[in-house]
């Protein structure tokens, strides 16, 4: 699998992960085991303190038939949570502070602003962009204000920081000179 | 219930002439027949909150108009909310307070303020919203009521018109003996004639001549769909109908019942709920006793040409049973077989004739030919599963029928034929009439013999899909 992986300072990143193209993790940022990101239609960036959890997909291809377009690079922000099984295929764009519960499914053509929730299992495929706070919950994906800021528990992070690298073998940078 | 159990390819007809999956019928133990949630009467046995578990009275109940007291639901997407706390200094030299806010942790609607403070205690009090017409409400329930007891009264003057000379029967039904009491200690007489009912008054409703413009830019503005709620959040209170999704409040749970089922026939109980508990005291569910069938093979269906189906027939009880096959008599279906009876059947009262039953109209689209003689099926055993040794008997089968044969359970072969002129992509129905042993394995007071076996028919109805 041809890839060019680049891991910002302080991040965690688990070797059992499929990696396809040109991946940038941000500083911080902890990647779980058995993520998948495929960055085929163009570079994937990923932002600082961002949490994917196991069984994440993150999908950036083209429309099959569209192979040829210019490669356009999938921009996700700081301080996101990716919840186990989750999966985002060709969105346009991620914002900073949201949460994917688990099982959502966020489709093409789809822009993510600030502070959201997609609610675990919802199934996002329309491509009216999900403005800044709002919260996206059960079955018919009802959108409604969100009244709080999505947070992660305060001892997360740490936990997981202490807890991942004595259970799972962690990706270095290959190139010394950036990074790490 | 699992949803394996939901084959709609195969129903039972119940006593009353109703199809049902098995999964929802009832098996009456004194009857010994099928009986479904129509021919069962339903009993309120206690009134609980699904969430904290609180068994209320009905009379609590009631007065609590039916919502539990402490457990409150989200008001956006109706799962329970939980409490959680913060920590904050109202002044800065006093020390931090804990405060409570209200958290759903489905959709993330959380109480805020203004419109719910936060409260200092994590029970809550948490404030309920007063409808504005509340008092009014309440007059005209208290209006309705009186108009009601009035005609109640009414009534019963007419009825009492002629009775004779005896008038003895007055005393009781009219409250002579307290209008006596009454009269010796010197209080006013009640009026009996119902004059004395006075319907309290209430002011109509009246018309607003100058009803409030509606701004201008009322269809202009660009609607929010965020900030609106949805038809159902309305509808979750009626009394308030909150158009903002910022004036929502949390709502009080809902009780539940829990109810017990009697049979119509006998009246004895088919299902009896533990007080206080999730479990029951008396459950006869039909699939506890009737053998359960399941599709296990089937030929494609050809229009006029025979085909090969096997059925899995499990025994769920701990006797061993046997099934007898029969073809359905479309012109007998109706016919309802004399109520069933064990020897010396400790009957609370005479067994009742069920109100109406219902005419089965059913019509077949083929032919079936069904194993003949007895299929003994061997009792549930659930240590067979790790019983090697477990061997069956199979020299009395006959392989025509008997495709094989594993603890409890058989297959059995059946022949199916569709109708010539069966249509193209519609189901193929079929019947048969599958007699089971019930062995009856109650202790009887009056008569502790052995048990006891009886048939019981059982009316099957095969929808079987079609293949061209």
């Amino acid at each position: 699998m041809s890839s060019k992986v680049k891991i910002g300072q302080g991040a965690m990143v688990c070797k059992e992960i499929k990696v396809k193209g040109q991946v940038s993790f941000g500083a911080s940022t902890i990647i779980h085991p058995g993520v998948t990101l495929i960055a085929e239609a163009g570079p994937i960036e990923i932002g600082e303190n961002n949490i994917i959890e196991e069984y994440v997909n993150i999908i950036h291809k083209f429309l099959p038939g569209h192979e040829q377009s210019e490669p356009v690079t999938l921009k996700i922000g700081s301080n996101n949570v990716f919840e186990v099984y989750s999966t985002i295929e060709g969105v346009s764009s991620i914002g900073d502070n949201n949460i994917f519960e688990s099982k959502s499914f966020v489709g093409r053509n789809l822009s993510i602003g600030n502070d959201c929730i997609i609610g675990a299992g919802c199934h996002l495929t329309s491509t009216s962009p999900i403005e800044d706070g709002t919260c996206v919950y059960g079955k018919n994906c009802t959108r409604q204000k969100a009244f709080c800021k999505p947070s992660v528990p305060g001892g997360h992070r740490e936990f997981l920081t202490k807890l991942l690298p004595s259970y799972h073998l962690l990706r270095k940078n290959k190139n010394p000179i950036e990074g790490n | 219930m699992a949803s394996y159990m939901f084959q709609k390819t195969i129903t039972s007809i119940c006593t009353c002439g109703l199809q049902k999956l098995l999964p929802d019928l009832f098996f009456c133990r004194h009857c010994i027949t099928l009986r479904c949630d129509f021919c069962v009467s339903h009993e309120i046995d206690t009134t609980y909150c699904p969430h904290c578990f609180e068994n209320l009275s009905s009379t609590e109940a009631k007065h609590k108009k039916n919502r539990c007291a402490s457990c409150l639901e989200c008001p956006r997407c109706f799962n329970t909310l939980s409490t959680r706390s913060y920590s904050r200094t109202p002044e800065p030299k006093k020390p931090p307070q804990k405060m409570y806010y209200l958290l759903c942790l489905f959709c993330n609607w959380r109480s805020h303020e203004p419109n719910i403070p936060d409260q200092p205690t994590s029970s809550g009090n948490w404030p309920v919203n007063k409808n504005p017409d509340d008092g009014r409400i309440l007059d005209l329930i208290n209006y309705y009521k009186s108009v009601t007891l009035k005609e109640v009264f009414d009534k019963q003057k007419r009825n009492t018109k002629h009775y004779g000379r005896n008038y003895m029967h007055f005393l009781e039904k009219f409250g002579l003996n307290a209008m006596m009491a009454r009269k010796k200690v010197g209080f006013p007489n009640f009026h009996t004639d119902g004059t004395g009912f006075s319907t309290s008054e209430i002011n109509p409703a009246e018309a607003i001549e100058n009803v409030p413009e509606l701004s201008a830019n009322t269809f202009e503005d660009i609607l929010d769909l965020k900030q609106i709620s949805t038809l159902e959040q309305r509808f979750a209170t009626p009394e308030l109908q909150a158009e903002n999704t910022d004036d929502l409040f949390p709502i009080r749970k809902h009780l539940r019942v829990k109810h017990s089922l009697r049979c119509r026939v006998c009246e004895h109980n088919v299902v009896k709920p533990e007080y206080n508990a999730v479990k029951f005291k008396i459950k006869h569910l039909a699939y506890y006793y009737v053998p359960e069938i399941k599709i296990i093979k089937c030929e494609p269906l050809l229009a006029g040409k025979w085909s090969s189906l096997v059925l899995k027939l499990c025994n769920p009880s701990q006797a061993s049973t046997a099934v007898r096959f029969e073809k359905l008599d479309l012109n007998a279906i109706n016919i309802i077989r004399e109520p069933r009876q064990l020897e010396g059947e400790d009957l609370i009262s005479t067994p009742k004739q069920l109100p109406e039953p219902i005419p089965i109209v059913l019509e077949l689209q083929g032919d079936i030919i069904v194993p003949e003689g007895e299929i003994k099926i061997a009792a549930r055993d659930d240590t067979a599963e790790y019983d090697d040794t477990n061997e069956v008997n199979t020299d009395n089968d006959d392989p025509k029928y008997v495709y094989w044969r594993k603890g409890n359970k058989v297959a059995l072969k059946f022949e199916v034929k569709p109708n010539e002129n069966i249509k193209k992509n519609e189901n193929v129905q079929l019947g048969f009439v599958m007699h089971f042993m019930y062995s009856d394995t109650m202790l009887h007071v009056i008569n502790p013999k052995q048990p006891q076996t009886v048939l019981v028919p059982i009316k099957i109805v095969l929808n079987l899909p079609n293949s061209f």
